[in-house]
């Protein structure tokens, strides 16, 4: 065989190369002795002969590897020792390749992280079989329908199942205490028609309504994680059901957004008078019907529907939405909600960072080789091929870019971790699952070797070009044209990123600083929240609830400490309520519709939350048909200016304004005033009222939760009771503006950091590469200022060009930022750029310092000497 | 001194000279090679030793050539080649594609 003679042939020179060389070495010794010996015969002395014949046979050890060339087994050979010499390398410029692998490293890691966490909030897959054929139904846009629809809809025909769920509660009485579960309440078919995996036991039968399936967390957190969980009585809401299932460890609900139910139970039984609780609608197309087909039949269902029970308030092929529950089919259209926006942002952001991290290694590489120049210039003089520096450039970038990675990978699974194990402020149970997003990391990891190996490979081709002795001579004293340029973009480019990073950082920072200070319109600082969930079957009706409610307000106010108390329905920042219905008011001619923010108040409310009353009155007990409007509500109705009090609303029903109270904030600190309505507090055992929440004023509330619980269970001992300083329970509130900070905030300080490293390493080059320039003008009379100037008036130059740039990319790229914004901060306001410029001219300033200093230092007579 | 009237070798046509005045003179070493190739040329083809010594050593590593030490008449050592049996038949195609090409090369330059 033809190869394996010539493997043979190569491998025996290998194992003898040491002997190969000295071999090549003879051969032209004999050849150079036998020229000479020639030209002696022509005539020749004989210094001059040899003289002639060593210029003839050129360079020994250029041929020498060229030969060598030849045999070589090639490239595992060389990487080898390009490897060891490049490690070599960058163990010699410690600075140089830390700065370079954490720049990457934190490019990498940080992106990676951010992008699968969007990835899992937004775009995870459910835990259900065959998730491509599901889709979740909104009739008439709603997010819940009645169960009789889901039935109507399952008996068309035209989908191959459909199932319902719904968040919901319950309480679980663990011996003597009771504890709120978060549940997802479901149909029968739920676990069998979805295909959910289970980690243990076997779904419910669909004529069991007692069975109840687990999470692994409440199993591993409340259960110990008993072997012998299945079969285990648990007592929810009073009633005894039983554990027949364990969903696995990764388990993610149709629902998606990482809510994390602790049970899965069967829908209980309505309660008489009131209808049953509606479902969220997930179907499942049977197989062959695509999206569009299955559009077509939602469609045709919702018409019968709207047909043959028809709804008073809206109609259900109105709005009608169709979705996807995994991936992108999850955004529908009209469903591009401020979350996605965000996350969307963020990416961006990350992006750019993870771009300020590669030009920063292409700059530092560049810089690096240029300053290598004459390294490589000796190399080329004793021997090394072209194409052999090349390869060990290749080597030194491949070297470099593969520790990054490393790095990176290591820095994403650490904050993966770190994410996954975050107690999450919400008053809904959610667990992340934040599982590496290979896509992602391939297209960073691609990226970062891309722009090691382009911004490695750049000089090694300069070098080759530059071969010969001039390059030897050329000893760091010229700037090359096209590098020094390519460079100087790199660091425009650099800074104008810089700039749209840090306007959206500062931003999101002054964004929280503005949100700290806005306060909710109500004394946070001096309230408990208690909240008592009862057990529903105990309190078949309104009226069955009037007492306890009598009593324990009674009690509460009876507490050592406790100023006022108050029940109200929905706890602003943890709950929201809006109304969105037709109206008409005393003294205005049209219709009126807007939506405006409702809630149920009892009597002392506005006193205990601290909220003025700034015309009329409190309620008072046995108000009825009577309601308190905020002045949002006035203004929007009457105009300013304008006293409502005694005015008639008709909604339809007739209602009496008795009093206008301050505005409030309702779901988060930077919204702008809504519109809000109070009605009188009234028992209510239906959807709302097996869960009780009461206010309480105090000068101490941390102190006072533990006495108000006690006086809330003591009404009923099957109810769970939770207090907490209101102060506690404001995570929603701030959680947009301090979510945004941090995460924007974090991006921007990684950006900047990164930015100033790379200003810093390209500046102290530029200083070193005009050493001499800097001699001679010192020598012909410059001073020391005249040289800070020069440096400084370099830098700045180059960043003012880059920050200019960044500003007009910035002041375009902000402005969709006001969706995020609290109410009164603007994207384009001046402050913003103002921080951002000043920052910058901070950084710029702080890395041209030691280039500058060391300019300054610059001995003319040691400059000039060393070319 | 050389004269300026000397040439390079073509490109792609080292292998074949070699081959070929190695075939000729059966054992040789390089200098007698380059020797050789610019004496038969009439003093036109000048091998750089450049390319001469990577040369043979591709050929040895191909299997066309094998190197023996030896010793010269004035007894220093030396490497012979000497062409083997694979070499004979590489000539013999290179040969033959060379002189295809120089005849189309003809054809062009003076169109009969």
């Amino acid at each position: 065989m033809d190869w394996f003679r010539k493997l043979f042939a190569r491998a025996k020179t290998w194992v003898t190369r040491r002997d190969a060389d000295a071999d090549i070495g003879t051969e032209l010794q004999l050849h150079r002795d036998e020229r000479a010996a020639e030209l002696r015969e022509q005539g020749l002395s004989l210094q001059d002969a040899q003289a002639q014949a060593r210029r003839e046979v050129g360079n020994s050890l250029h041929v020498i590897e060229d030969t060598r060339a030849a045999w070589h087994l090639g490239w595992i050979e060389d990487l080898a020792t390009d490897l060891r010499y490049g490690m070599r390398g960058l163990l010699r410029d410690r600075t140089f390749a830390l700065t370079a692998i954490v720049s990457l490293a934190l490019g990498i890691g940080v992106n990676t992280t951010i992008f699968s966490l969007a990835m899992e909030l937004l775009f995870s897959t459910p835990s259900v079989r065959d998730a491509g054929s599901l889709v979740a139904i909104r009739l008439g846009g709603n997010s819940h329908a009645e169960p009789e629809d889901l039935q109507l809809m399952r008996e068309s025909g035209l989908y191959e199942s459909v199932a319902g769920y719904r968040e919901g509660q319950a309480n679980w009485r663990n011996g003597e205490t009771s504890r709120r579960l978060f549940t997802l309440v479901v149909t029968p078919n739920y676990f069998t028609d979805l295909g959910i995996p289970l980690a243990a036991g076997v779904p419910p039968a669909p004529t069991d309504p007692d069975g109840v399936v687990i999470s692994h967390r409440f199993w591993q957190s409340q259960l110990n994680g008993d072997p012998a969980v299945l079969g285990r009585p648990i007592i929810l809401d009073g009633q005894p059901k039983y554990i027949v299932a364990i969903l696995p460890e990764r388990h993610r609900t149709v629902y998606g957004f990482a809510l994390s139910p602790d049970a899965y139970v069967r829908a209980p039984a309505p309660l008489a008078g009131h209808s049953a609780a509606q479902l969220v609608i997930c179907a499942r197309l049977p197989e062959g019907v695509g999206k569009a087909e299955g559009w077509e039949r939602t469609r045709t269902v919702a018409a019968r529907l709207d047909r043959e029970r028809p709804n008073r308030d809206f109609k259900r092929t109105e709005g009608l939405l169709v979705s996807g529950v995994t991936g992108m089919d999850r955004l529908h259209e009209g469903a591009l909600n401020p979350v996605a926006l965000f996350l969307a942002l963020l990416m961006a952001i990350v992006d750019l960072v993870l771009l300020i991290a590669c030009v920063n290694v292409a700059s530092l590489l560049l810089a690096r080789a240029t300053a290598r120049a004459h390294e490589l210039a000796v190399r080329t003089s004793i021997g090394a091929s072209s194409s052999r520096i090349v390869r060990q450039l290749l080597a030194e970038s491949l070297l470099l870019a593969s520790l990054a990675t490393g790095a990176g990978i290591a820095l994403n699974v650490a904050l993966s971790g770190v994410l996954n194990h975050l107690a999450v402020p919400l008053p809904i149970p959610v667990r992340l699952q934040i599982e590496t997003d290979w896509r992602l990391l391939t297209y960073s990891v691609g990226l970062a070797f891309g722009c090691a190996l382009a911004a490695g490979l750049l000089p090694a081709f300069q070098a080759a070009r530059a071969n010969g002795p001039g390059a030897l001579l050329n000893r760091g004293s010229r700037q090359t044209g096209s590098g020094s340029r390519l460079r100087s973009m790199l660091l425009v480019g650099q800074v104008a990123v810089t700039v749209v990073v840090l306007a959206t950082a500062i931003l999101f920072a002054r964004n929280l600083a503005r949100s700290s200070s806005l306060t909710p319109g109500f004394e946070v600082s001096r309230l408990v929240w208690a909240s008592s969930r009862l057990v529903p079957e105990r309190y078949p009706s309104d009226d069955s609830l009037t007492p306890l409610l009598a009593t324990g307000i009674e009690r509460l106010r009876a507490l050592p400490g406790v100023e006022s108390a108050a029940l109200l329905r929905v706890v602003p920042f943890n709950d929201a309520t809006t109304h969105g219905g037709e109206f008409r008011a005393d003294g205005v001619e049209s219709r009126l519709r807007f939506k405006r923010s409702y809630n149920y108040v009892g009597t002392d409310f506005f006193r205990t939350m601290g909220i003025p009353v700034i015309s009329g009155r409190e309620f008072r007990e046995g108000d009825k048909q009577s309601v308190i409007v905020n002045q949002a509500f006035v203004k929007r109705v009457w105009g300013d200016g304008v006293d409502p009090v005694g005015k008639t609303l008709r909604m339809p029903a007739a209602m009496t304004v008795v009093g206008v109270c301050a505005n409030t904030k309702f779901q988060t600190i930077g919204e702008e005033d809504q519109p809000g309505i109070f009605e009188p507090y009234k028992a209510s055992a239906g959807e709302y009222g097996a869960r009780v929440e009461w206010m309480v004023r105090t000068t101490n509330p941390a102190a006072m939760t533990h006495g108000i619980e006690q006086a809330l269970l003591d009404l009923d001992r099957t109810a769970v009771v939770e207090a907490r300083p209101m102060a506690s329970a404001m995570g929603l509130a701030f959680l947009p503006s301090q979510v945004g900070a941090v995460l924007m905030g974090s991006a921007g300080t990684l950006g900047l950091v990164l930015a100033s490293v790379g200003l810093y390493g390209v500046l102290l080059y530029a200083v070193t590469r005009r050493r001499r320039e800097i001699g001679v003008r010192l020598a012909l009379g410059a001073s020391t200022q005249d040289i800070l100037r020069l440096v400084l008036g370099h830098s700045l130059r180059t960043t003012g060009i880059g920050a200019l740039i960044g500003f007009l990319i910035a002041w375009f790229v902000t402005k969709p930022l006001a969706l995020f914004l609290v109410t009164g901060l603007k994207p384009d306001d001046p402050l913003t750029f103002l921080g951002v410029a000043a920052l910058l001219a901070a950084v710029v300033m702080a890395a041209s310092a030691a280039p500058a200093w060391r300019a300054a230092r610059v001995d003319p007579t040691e400059a000039l000497r060393t070319e | 001194m050389r004269s300026s009237d000397r040439s390079s070798i073509p490109q792609g046509t080292l292998d074949m000279l070699i081959l070929q005045t190695v075939a000729a003179g059966g054992e040789m070493h390089g200098f007698a090679i380059a020797d050789a190739i610019l004496e038969q040329s009439g003093d036109v083809l000048q091998v750089e030793e450049g390319s001469l010594y990577p040369a043979l050593q591709r050929l040895l590593v191909k299997g066309f050539l094998t190197g023996e030490w030896g010793k010269t008449p004035d007894n220093r050592r030396a490497r012979y080649y000497r062409l083997t049996v694979p070499g004979r038949k590489q000539l013999g195609v290179e040969l033959a594609e060379y002189r295809r090409v120089s005849g189309a090369i003809l054809r062009i330059i003076q169109p009969a």
